[in-house]
């Protein structure tokens, strides 16, 4: 394989290319499918993630491309990063990096993400303004709702 | 793909990968967001899922009594040095007892898919106590009530019962599921773990037909070396993680409480701090591996019959395994 043919680069939506290592974009089940089928040239446009979440992924991808050559021994450290990674991300971010997991079929970073959201989702408010969903109980049926789950409100 | 994001745009699929995620309390709250999420999230498929979930994460259940009511916290079931817990519980109505006592089992019926409480009274006879009569409770199943069933099991289970495989046994030593074999445990000293225990005996068993048990001792000379534990105190045997580790609880609640896991295969010993029920002192306390949240519903008008009872045992939305 020439050197040419080890790096691949992946054009955003809003048209940012980034060059990577083969081994860095093939985490991604979508691109791997792709390049399978030589579908694709040495350019992959992903039509479904914006430059900015991109930049995000590859960071993932690359952060895992190297650990995993290593073996098991920096799990550890590895698991530090995940969490680093995912702290600082706001709702709107998180929500697109879902997407763009799954759209690119990476599982281990869905898996982190849909977690991340999950663990930042614990309160009926924070379930309101994160799925922006309207409450079209009547108040005797909410009452009623909440008293066949009462002990859940019990802190 | 905006910057910002809108729920529609979330595939329903990746919302229920979310949930799954959630603890149990969480869900139990929002079924009360919004006719739609209710019903998502009451499904069977989605309780299912969601049992499936949780059963690849198993937890801690520990349980005490504190003025009458019965109290559950659980905790993440690894070896994290420090652990929070959780807490949750439920009223079921109040056994018909015609006698003293009660004992009480928590089970897990895996072909009806139902959680049942089995109760036993105890007969004092000389000095020897044995079961009277058998009461079933299922749970779940519209209005709750105890239903006498007729029970060949005279002998009284000196420990907790165990379920392999669906089949429910009781034995007089201390059981475990051994890597899905019928294992048990006995303690040179008193039966239980304390201080002066130098070793513990593992049985397994290899042939049910022909009762053949295989016998191996542990020799626990190095358990409490890395520790300055209180080696006055009484511990039980909680049962054993899939990493070969047996597990070992206070009877007692302390400050701080600590449980042991002890690693068969290389004789070395971990403690793991438990916060979160400082505020109890001096309590019994049960401990429980392998407890699996399930967020099936079960109404709470079911129960609405023990609000009249002034006593009456709590159990926990869980499966114990």
């Amino acid at each position: 394989m020439s050197k040419s043919e080890k790096k691949i680069v992946l054009k955003s939506l809003d048209n940012e290319a980034f060059e990577v290592e083969k081994a860095v974009a093939l985490q991604s089940q979508t691109i791997w499918v792709m390049c399978e089928d030589k579908c694709v040239g040495n350019e992959i446009p992903l039509e479904n993630v914006t430059g900015q979440i991109l930049a995000k992924v590859i960071d993932y991808c690359k952060k895992h491309a190297v650990v995993d050559g290593d073996g098991d021994e920096s799990s550890e450290e590895l698991k530090n990063w995940d969490t680093e990674f995912t702290k600082n991300m706001d709702q709107s971010t998180l929500f697109n990096m879902i997407l763009a997991a799954n759209y690119l079929n990476i599982k281990s970073l869905l898996n982190l993400t849909c977690q991340a959201v999950a663990d930042k989702t614990k309160t009926i408010d924070e379930f309101h303004t994160f799925l922006n969903i309207e409450n079209n109980f009547t108040p005797e049926e909410e009452a009623q709702i909440c008293q066949e789950n009462l002990w859940a409100f019990d802190d | 793909m905006p910057s910002t994001y809108s729920s529609e745009q979330i595939p329903i699929d990746i919302l229920i990968e979310i949930f799954l995620r959630l603890p149990a309390k969480s869900i139990l709250r929002f079924r009360c967001v919004s006719k739609q999420w209710a019903s998502i999230l009451c499904r069977p498929d989605f309780t299912d899922l969601f049992l499936t979930f949780s059963s690849d994460r198993p937890r801690l259940l520990f349980t005490f009594q504190v003025d009458g009511k019965w109290f559950f916290f659980s905790a993440p079931q690894r070896q994290d040095p420090d652990q929070n817990l959780s807490h949750d519980s439920i009223t079921i109505p109040k056994v018909r007892k015609g006698r003293v006592r009660v004992r009480n089992y928590l089970g897990y019926d895996p072909i009806n898919k139902e959680f049942k409480v089995l109760s036993m009274s105890v007969i004092f006879t000389r000095n020897r106590q044995h079961s009277g009569e058998h009461q079933v409770l299922t749970l779940g199943t519209g209005k709750l009530s105890w239903r006498m069933i007729e029970c060949s099991l005279h002998q009284l289970p000196d420990c907790d019962g165990i379920c392999i495989d669906g089949v429910f046994v009781t034995y007089p030593l201390t059981l475990m599921n051994y890597k899905g074999e019928l294992g048990a445990i006995q303690f040179n000293m008193n039966g239980y773990l304390c201080g002066r225990s130098t070793s513990l005996e593992l049985r397994v068993l290899d042939d049910a037909e022909k009762h053949k048990w295989s016998v191996k001792t542990y020799i626990l000379s190095l358990f409490w070396k890395d520790f300055a534990v209180d080696t006055s105190r009484y511990y039980h045997f909680v049962g054993m993680t899939d990493n070969s580790e047996l597990v070992f609880s206070p009877f007692i609640i302390s400050d701080p409480f600590y449980i042991f896991y002890y690693n068969l295969g290389r004789n070395t010993t971990v403690r793991v701090r438990i916060h979160g029920i400082e505020f109890v002192k001096n309590q019994y306390i049960y401990t429980f591996l392998n407890h699996v949240d399930d967020v099936k519903p079960i109404l709470a008008s079911n129960f609405s019959s023990a609000t009249d009872e002034k006593e009456g045992i709590i159990v926990p939305p869980s499966t114990l395994l």
